[in-house]
């Protein structure tokens, strides 16, 4: 890593604390907006509320109006939970993961990552409910205490899900906040108008960056990046087991929490990459997310891509090697069928486009990043797509065999989703410092120390 | 009265500072006492006013007070409308709330009676079952008549009598009438025609016979769309004498149909299919299986379960059958050349020779007088008569009436000063040459009964509505002459006047008591000193008793053949396409269009819903580049007829026939019949009645077709299992296959539960014909909602139990199979442990169960049943958002109404079990083996499906389970489903060489078209057959998908 710092810093040579400080902290209290700043805000915004007023008329109406029938009775919202939650879990892994293991380069990407993190969370435990045919009985998934004595049945995966969606939801809440509180403090400090002072002061909870804080800080910190991994296996995992545990050819596949936790991070960190790319442009950052950062970000989209590629290959063999026609025949489907061309685009996404990031000039591209960090979305979705759809509609039995289409309500549901995070991301990033001051501060010591101990 | 004056307030205020105790007021004037609001009261209540000023005591006050509360009752009587769907208000005598009472009555098929018992709910007739002692339905249950109750409270049926597109009442038309009869009298009925359908019924027959006593200058003309012209022509020609021909099957061991659809839609068809099941059950005897030979056009459910069939288009059976009597011996003018190979032929004759005296020949009832002829002639031959078919007089008296044709002439000559249309709709049904609108707007007073005000009564001066069959008084026969009765268990809905009351206003002007006049006629026929209890009991069972026609001694005429003409005049080129006309298997002629259980019923061998799509062979969509739902116009080579219509490709049928159904394109009937599917009737013509050369051109216009089953291969899954009986003899166990690997924990079948009864279901494939009878009976016994074409063609049809269908062998003559499919209950219930809120759960007694009240609608359940058997509320299907509602009254109260955004599926129809269980508990018995059918059993003509107590090893569908051909279906899984199937068995005769593949197109090139179109990832509707073998090694292990 040290090799790699002198040759491409991570930080400006000229950065010291009080002009980081500075800097970030002018972007939240004084400077004004940038105009890509309310125009996104606005195409966002407009996006939200086509999200709310379709959410509006499926809860009348009914979710009839997706383009889901039997034998395809899961569609858009269960891919879109499956899509938003692995999105969400590259946050956690650059906060915690790499805190751990002690990578610098997450210092400057963390903060919007965890904010993404916890918004692609909310979002991911929306469409669980968005989903059902009765939403207003949706707490019948909670083991609450009732009259009827029922509680949820525990060998239902849709419970477990419920389970680790929420369980992910007040982790990274509860993360985000702690890694927040030096930051709650500094704008505490800095901010000059009395709402400012007492927005933040309620926030900071009191910090005042004593020895004690920051060592009980640590401590906690550490804790939550150790719990942090196995949360991050695991909720991905279950998730996956909705789909492994049936006995649906194209579902039931053993390899799936290993390859859904590849393709979570996968679909993570090329999110990540897209926001770094975006965001440091508007913000004018780009000395302090580096094309350095796009450099790992894209390593790693490019390690979990060959990870998610190999999970293809292994699901194919096993489906052959099962030697079930179901299973062989959900696959010549996939290639052959109605879906193909969705199967297709999900390699050309996710197999072929992803090898340019072998080349160090398309990983320090930004131009390069954001494209393919686009399509390695898309083919991450579509790979949701194409095994939600695929595998029931031609399941067991070719008489009940159909097809399921999305119809217009299933798009606005959809996209109207990547407004609402949109606007969730732009309204944080204006209200909170978008780069974690005290992560940086602690680089640059290092920095001034020598690096040595980096 | 707003203002008041200072004086007054001042008067006010004194009087309330003289007052003791609380004083009420309701306004300031009541308190002044003042000039105005005295003249106010006296204004708006006059009598108030009275009183107001009258000296008034407390006694006084308390008596007024007390008379006002006695009277205020009455302010709820005289205006109230009268309500004739609540039941009653005094409960009858022996009346249970909330036990059904049965009522046995009939329900009309082309004039023909089928019995049937018809449950009522406190008053309220919600389900129609077959009646077990009706020779016509044995206790199964057909399509039609089960959805009949449907229509009884269907909102589009007519309501009112109609004066000229106006609302009238009855009186006023009763006036008018009798203006016209006293013209009648003077003229003797000189320009009063009556149009009827078929007549079948002995009274109604009698009211008009009188009628044309008493006018004798009146004519009497009939005209029924799907009429039976041929069968009565065919036998005349034959015997002399018209002869309506009753088959035997349950002693016919080889049958052979000439275009017969016997099993669907001849007189008799339940009882025939159960009759020929009956000869035809692996599972009770291999000794020996009926065999069925079928040469038909259009693939029928007959043909489809025939051991072999030869398709042929529908102007070449005659030809066939000159050809098929020449074989026999007769001496019949041999067709100019041979139409079916004397390989296919002669193996059949000899088999028929064989078994002389226990075969038969069917002739269908749409073909040519020719056929039936010498079909009968064959019959002879065979020495079937008096033994596999019988002759006895015609059931319908409307063979004696004129035809349509004369009257339309009688009209054009201006002979027609009034036409009476009764029960029959010729606007629309008419030949389209007669042009019977055009004709029937110049008859100066045109009067019209029926249950719709629809094409006929629009244009008619005046409509009188018709009683549904379930609130009527009437008689009427059944295939075999047995006389069955209608009678009435609900007021009219929409008022109404049965048959005999229409005929009794036309003879004396009055209306008269429905039931007063079938008593009456009866009182008349009755020669017995007992009438009541004769009547009593014969309604009591539905039906006169002994009442069948006799059998006739039928000697053929000398000279037969001579009277047959083979006039190759107006013969169709045989390389032209040739149109034909059928009954639609779910409206038929159009008289069930408005009724949305029916439209929405697959039709058996296309699976359509909704519409009639133009049906042609896979060849010649090839030829014209058509794929399912692609539009073309239709025209009729000789007329300007021409309809545009979506096609359906269909493996069977002759190369260049085409098929059209009848009974749709409907305008102005009701809501859900109107604008579904088109017109077929203008192609029907006076000479060219069933079939007609037409061209095709295609159009650059594609419909989605609303089917329910979008693949009809079968991928070489050993999904269905059937072989010859000569394989079946030699490998009875041929349909196990390898099942789940063992388990290390011992799984007991049927799995140790704690409770009395495990229930079970097997269902025989061999036995079942496709028929929906059990689709219709589900449909009416649980609730199950309509959702309409542009939710079926999504995917959201509801019906708990469907008929797959399968093809097999080459696409020119394929094998079909149907296979009922419901939910499996399976003991290891795939959808019960995903469920996250237990909604789906097993019963001791091993039902799989649905709890709608605690269903969230996660759908899990639905995506992991291998079987694909629930059904999803997506909107809501029966309540007030939903397009197609069905009225409330229809519903069966011992069944929940699902609402939107629940899971819902087959119930084993646990109401009834558990109908049964509270039974047997009461007398302290076991539920008797048979006692308890699900509603899918009951109907079913041919006992396909069997239910019971599969833990008592006695039961019958024990037994069904322990044989050698039972089988489970996707039993590797390990699902170990409660509903078992046994395997198919056919008996073919190898003597017959199959079919030569057509020279027009290979199966080799089809098969690499349709692969191609499947690569392109968009034509998913395979239009090809894939050979299923039925060899257990090469199943589930090849890999061949």
């Amino acid at each position: 890593m040290n090799r790699h710092d002198k040759h491409r810093p991570l930080l400006p040579p000229d950065l010291t604390h009080a002009r980081l400080t500075e800097r970030i902290s002018n972007l939240v209290l004084r400077d004004p907006s940038p105009r890509s700043w309310f125009v996104a805000l606005l195409v966002c915004a407009l996006i939200a509320l086509m999200f709310f007023a379709a959410l509006g008329y499926v809860f009348e109406v009914g979710v009839g109006l997706f383009g889901i029938n039997i034998p395809v009775a899961w569609g858009f919202p269960i891919t879109n939970t499956i899509w938003w939650i692995g999105i969400a879990h590259a946050g956690t892994l650059i906060s915690a993961v790499l805190l751990i293991t002690r990578q610098p380069w997450r210092a400057s990407i963390n903060r919007f990552a965890e904010a993404m993190a916890m918004f692609a969370v909310v979002l991911a435990g929306a469409y669980p409910i968005i989903h059902l045919g009765r939403p207003w009985f949706f707490y019948y998934l909670l083991p609450y205490p009732n009259d009827m004595e029922l509680w949820p049945q525990w060998r239902s995966p849709l419970v477990w899900d419920f389970f680790a969606i929420f369980t992910y939801l007040a982790f990274t809440a509860s993360f985000m906040y702690l890694s927040l509180l030096p930051d709650l403090a500094t704008l505490r400090d800095r901010a000059s108008s009395w709402f400012g002072r007492v927005f933040y002061g309620t926030l900071a909870i009191g910090w005042r960056g004593s020895a004690t804080h920051w060592a009980r800080y640590e401590k906690a910190n550490m804790i939550l990046s150790s719990v942090a991994a196995p949360i991050v296996v695991a909720v991905t995992g279950i998730i996956s087991l909705d789909l492994a545990v049936s006995i649906v050819p194209g579902y039931h596949f053993t390899i799936f929490p290993p390859y859904f936790v590849a393709g979570a991070l996968f679909s993570g960190f090329s999110t990540v990459a897209l926001l770094a790319v975006l965001l440091r442009s508007m913000f004018g950052l780009q000395d302090l997310v580096t094309r350095t950062h796009l450099d790992y970000l894209g390593r790693m989209m490019l390690v979990f891509a060959l990870v998610v590629d190999y999970a293809y290959t292994q699901e194919m063999f096993f489906a052959w090697y099962s030697g079930e026609d179901y299973y062989r025949y959900v696959y010549i489907d996939r290639w052959t069928g109605p879906y193909a061309p969705a199967w297709w685009s999900m390699i050309f996404c996710n197999v072929v486009l992803v090898q340019l990031l072998w080349f160090k000039r398309v990983r320090r591209s930004p131009i390069a990043m954001l494209c393919l960090a686009i399509t390695s979305d898309i083919g991450m979705w579509l790979e949701r797509f194409q095994i939600v759809f695929t595998s029931t509609h031609a399941d067991y039995m070719p008489s009940a065999w159909g097809e399921a289409w999305p119809t217009v309500w299933d798009w606005a549901v959809f996209i109207g989703s990547l407004g609402v995070f949109g606007v969730l991301l732009l309204l944080f990033v204006r209200i909170m410092p978008l780069i974690s001051l005290h992560d940086m501060r602690g680089l640059i010591a290092k920095r001034n120390k020598g690096g040595e101990d980096g | 009265m707003s203002s008041i004056s200072h004086d007054e307030l001042q008067h006010i205020r004194e009087r309330l500072g003289q007052a003791r105790g609380p004083q009420y007021w309701r306004s300031l004037e009541e308190l002044a006492e003042s000039e105005t609001f005295g003249q106010f009261l006296n204004q708006e209540f006059p009598r108030l006013g009275a009183v107001w000023e009258a000296p008034m005591d407390r006694r006084g006050a308390l008596k007024l007070m007390a008379a006002s509360m006695a009277l205020a009752g009455l302010t709820a009587c005289g205006r109230q409308p009268l309500e004739f769907i609540v039941p009653y208000v005094n409960m009858p005598e022996g009346e249970v709330p909330g036990m059904p009472r049965y009522y046995a009555t009939s329900h009309l098929i082309g004039g023909y009676a089928h019995g049937l018992l018809a449950q009522a709910h406190q008053g309220r007739p919600v389900k129609l079952e077959g009646n077990p002692d009706h020779p016509a339905t044995l206790g199964a249950c057909d399509v039609f008549s089960q959805a009949s109750v449907l229509s009884l409270y269907d909102p589009d049926r007519s309501a009112a009598v109609m004066n000229r597109g106006e609302v009238a009442g009855y009186g006023t038309f009763l006036l008018e009438l009798n203006e016209k009869r006293l013209v009648w009298d003077d003229t003797q009925g000189r320009g009063l025609h009556l149009l009827t359908g078929s007549l079948t019924s002995p009274s109604q027959f009698a009211y008009l016979q009188a009628l044309l006593e008493r006018w004798p200058q009146a004519r009497w003309y009939v005209h029924e769309p799907i009429d039976r012209y041929a069968v009565y022509a065919g036998t005349e020609r034959l015997f002399g004498e018209p002869r309506e021909a009753v088959y035997h099957f349950d002693q016919a061991l080889v049958v052979a149909s000439l275009g017969a659809d016997f099993m669907q839609a001849q007189p008799g068809f339940l009882r025939y299919a159960h009759d020929f099941m009956e000869q035809r059950r692996p599972r009770d005897n291999d000794g020996f299986l009926a065999r069925l030979y079928a040469v038909e056009s259009t693939p029928s459910i007959t043909g489809s379960i025939a051991d072999h069939r030869y398709r042929l288009p529908y102007h070449q059976t005659l030809d066939f059958a000159r050809q098929f009597a020449v074989a026999m011996g007769l001496d019949v003018e041999p067709p100019a050349q041979p139409v079916v190979p004397d390989s296919w032929l002669q193996p059949m004759v000899d088999d028929l020779q064989r078994h002389a005296g226990r075969a038969v020949v069917v002739p269908g009832d749409q073909q040519p007088p020719e056929v039936h002829a010498i079909a009968h002639a064959i019959n002879e031959r065979l020495g079937a008569y008096g033994k596999t078919v019988t002759y006895i007089e015609p059931v319908d008296v409307g063979h004696t009436a004129r035809p349509l044709s004369e009257l339309t002439g009688e009209i054009q000559d201006g002979r027609v000063e009034s036409l009476v249309v009764m029960g029959t709709n010729p606007v629309y049904t008419a030949p389209a040459d007669l042009d019977f609108q055009q004709a029937y707007r110049q008859v100066p007073w045109r009067l019209h009964w029926g249950e719709y005000y629809d094409e006929t009564g629009q244009v008619s001066h005046w409509h009188i509505p018709a009683r549904h069959p379930l609130e009527t008084w009437a008689d009427a026969r059944a295939y075999d002459g047995t006389i069955s009765l209608l009678q009435p268990l609900i007021q009219p809905l929409h008022g109404g006047k049965s048959a005999l009351q229409f005929l009794a206003a036309m003879g004396q002007g009055t209306d008269e008591d429905a039931r007063r006049l079938l008593i009456d006629y009866w009182l008349e026929q009755y020669v017995g000193s007992d009438f009541e209890t004769f009547w009593r009991r014969s309604l009591r069972d539905g039906m006169v008793a002994d009442s069948a026609f006799a059998t006739l001694n039928s000697p053929l005429r000398d000279d037969w053949m001579h009277t047959l003409s083979f006039a190759p005049g107006e013969r169709i080129p045989d390389d032209a396409i040739t149109l034909q006309l059928q009954p639609d298997p779910a409206v038929w002629d159009g008289s069930y269009a408005n009724n949305g259980w029916l439209q929405e019923l697959p039709r058996p061998l296309t699976k359509l819903t909704w519409n009639n799509a133009l049906l042609i062979s896979p060849v010649l969509a090839q030829e014209y580049g058509l794929k399912e739902g692609d539009v073309v116009r239709v025209k009729a080579q000789a007329g300007e007829a021409e309809v545009e219509v979506p096609v359906y490709p269909l493996p069977g049928m002759p190369d260049r026939a085409v098929t059209l159904q009848l009974g749709y394109g409907r305008k102005g009937i009701g809501h859900i019949a109107d604008g579904v599917g088109s017109d077929a009737y203008v192609f029907h013509t006076t000479d060219r009645h069933w079939a007609s050369p037409v061209t095709l051109e295609t159009l650059d216009r594609h419909e989605t077709l609303a089917t329910t089953q979008n693949h009809h291969a079968i991928h070489g899954r050993d999904l269905i299992r059937a072989t010859t009986l000569e394989e079946y003899r030699k490998h009875p166990e041929f349909a196990k296959h390898p099942g789940p690997h063992e388990s290390l924990y011992p799984e007991p079948w049927p799995a140790e539960r704690e409770a009395e009864y495990a229930w079970g279901m097997a269902v025989d494939l061999t036995a079942c014909i496709g028929c929906n009878a059990c689709v219709t009976a589900c449909q009416a016994e649980n609730n199950i909602p309509i959702v309409g074409p542009e939710e079926v063609s999504r995917g959201r049809e509801m019906h708990w139990i469907r008929i797959d269908r399968y093809f097999e062998g080459p696409p020119e003559s394929p094998h079909l199979f149907f296979q009922p499919v419901l939910c499996m209950h399976c003991e290891n219930a795939p959808c019960e442990y995903v469920c996250p809120v237990e909604a789906t759960q097993h019963s001791a007694s091993g039902l799989n169960e649905m709890i709608y009240n605690r269903c969230i609608g996660t759908r899990y359940c639905s995506q992991n049943c291998p079987y694909k058997v629930r059904r999803f509320n997506w909107f809501d299907y029966t309540g007030e958002q939903a397009t197609y509602t069905q009225p409330e009254p229809v519903h069966n109260p011992e069944v929940t109404v699902r609402s939107r955004g629940v899971m819902e599926k087959c119930t084993f129809c646990v109401q009834r079990i558990n109908r049964a269980r509270i039974t047997a508990d009461i007398d302290d018995e076991p539920i008797p083996d048979g006692a308890l059918q699900t509603a899918c059993q009951q109907a079913c003509p041919t006992q396909a499906i069997v239910f019971g107590d599969i833990s008592d090893e006695r039961s019958h569908v024990r037994r069904l389970k322990d044989h050698p051909l039972s089988y489970g279906m996707l039993e590797h899984l390990n699902t170990r489903p409660r509903v078992s199937y046994l395997a198919g068995v056919g008996n073919p005769n190898h003597d017959v060489e199959a079919p030569q593949p057509d020279p027009l197109v290979a199966p080799e090139q089809e098969k690499a078209n349709v692969h191609q179109a499947s690569a392109e990832g968009l034509d998913y509707d395979e239009q090809i057959v894939r050979i299923f073998e039925p060899d257990p090694i090469a199943n589930g292990r090849g890999g061949k998908a």
